[in-house]
């Protein structure tokens, strides 16, 4: 390491590509959060008030989503689908994986944050004529949501870095573009630095963000 | 193209594979149990300047992809003159990870026993080392044991991550043979069984353990009430 010299000439270089591929893996996160959220909610709501055969049909969906890679799920839809005659673009086939995926983790925490809403508030919103639907929305799961927000923010954190996995489907992401980097100029050393920094950066202010969050909004 | 029946004939090779990503598991656990609790006391008794080097560490490894990670390891290793085959670049990388997860587990472990305990330990005149040994340590596994079997869990998972880097282990083996029958659907429901079988046992014991300790908590918590 004596005669090294940093050269982070050919990173300026590269700014425009190093930007556009940011934008993509910012595009992936945001869509897998989301998407997975929605999946996760609606999951644990069927869970917590469908009838027993429902109940284990998320629970099997839950294990079969975390009990194996999300690198799986995105060849299972990407190469496997195609034998069906599917043919899903690289990008939603990595988002649909992720969402798929964490939407399995989100469920049970979703689950445990309903669960541990005291049940004489459903009651309480029923003797007041609320409608099933008011109730989740205006009572249930603005509580649940805040009890299970530190849990959520940790998945939430995973998916950001597990938008790199979608490298592996020539998505054009920071970790795809960074090995394209790596391979024309040399420089891994700096590249590296570089783009462990965009990434640390991404998962410390969307920490940063929901802690803000979390601090603002009052308790009830 | 015939694909009938020829999963079963190529059932060995990805096995094989499998056998490699366990290996690969097997070793970063093993070696991350033995740094992670090394490294886990340093930072919960270390001094100030040591517990912050641990601290920017653990954020380093924790916030950055554990594909730009190995990447790390397979392309900075050599500029320092280390040069290492892909499966050994792949079990350092994952087991750096698995170092700095663990040493979190237990960090938390012993910071949840109340720091009473040793002050009651030693005020008995046990020494330091017998204080741990006997009274501190024993009640940090237990309420590391949940955390640590799910770190297993995401451990097998994970290595499925260097397959990016041409480990042959499970994920590339299968890819390979993708590639070379066209029976995507067939193998990578195969590959996510395979994964299913093994890590669902663990997930269940994981969620044992959790839930006896949570009792246990309950009812030692009613015995110091009553």
């Amino acid at each position: 390491m004596e005669g090294y010299h940093f050269y982070f000439a050919p990173i300026w270089d590269a700014i425009p590509a190093i930007g556009s591929a940011t934008a993509v893996a910012a595009l992936v996160a945001v869509t897998s959060i989301l998407l997975a959220f929605g999946i996760g909610t609606a999951a644990a709501l069927t869970a917590e008030y469908g009838g027993s055969r429902t109940r284990m049909a998320i629970s099997v969906y839950v294990e079969a989503m975390r009990n194996s890679p999300s690198l799986v799920k995105m060849y299972f839809i990407f190469l496997g689908l195609p034998s069906l005659g599917l043919y899903p673009s690289p990008f939603w086939s990595g988002v649909i994986a992720l969402a798929l995926h964490n939407g399995g983790y989100i469920t049970e925490i979703v689950r445990g944050g309903l669960a541990a809403v005291n049940r004489t508030e459903v009651q309480a919103a029923a003797s007041l004529g609320l409608s099933w639907s008011q109730t989740q929305r205006l009572i249930v799961l603005p509580q649940a949501l805040r009890f299970s927000l530190p849990a959520l923010t940790n998945v939430w954190i995973e998916m950001i870095k597990d938008t790199s996995l979608t490298s592996a489907l020539a998505v054009q992401e920071l970790f795809y573009v960074m090995t394209a980097l790596v391979s024309s100029t040399l420089r891994s050393f700096e590249i590296l630095i570089v783009f462990a920094a965009i990434y640390f950066a991404m998962t410390t202010i969307f920490a940063l963000t929901i802690k803000l969050f979390e601090v603002r909004t009052p308790w009830r | 193209m015939d694909r009938s029946g020829s999963l079963f004939a190529i059932t060995p090779l990805l096995l094989r594979g499998f056998g490699v990503t366990l290996l690969l598991t097997g070793i970063s656990i093993a070696l991350g149990l033995v740094f992670g609790t090394l490294l886990g006391c340093l930072y919960a008794w270390g001094g100030r300047l040591l517990r912050v080097l641990l601290f920017v560490m653990v954020s380093a490894v924790r916030g950055v992809p554990l594909v730009v990670q190995v990447f790390a390891v397979f392309f900075v290793l050599p500029v320092y003159g280390i040069k290492l085959s892909a499966v050994s670049s792949a079990a350092v990388a994952l087991t750096i990870f698995a170092s700095f997860t663990i040493m979190e587990i237990v960090r938390g472990g012993i910071e949840a026993v109340p720091k009473a305990q040793l002050q009651a330990a030693l005020s008995l005149g046990f020494s330091f080392a017998g204080a741990m040994r006997t009274v501190v340590l024993p009640q940090a596994l237990n309420s590391m044991m949940p955390s640590l079997v799910n770190q297993a869990v995401f451990m097998i998972k994970a290595t499925s991550v260097v397959s990016l880097f041409g480990v042959a282990e499970f994920l590339y083996i299968s890819k390979e043979q993708i590639e070379r029958t066209l029976m995507g659907f067939e193998i990578m429901a195969f590959v996510w069984a395979a994964y299913t079988i093994i890590c669902y046992p663990l997930t269940a014991l994981g969620r044992r353990v959790e839930s006896r300790l949570r009792t246990r908590g309950q009812t030692s918590l009613a015995g110091v009430g009553g």
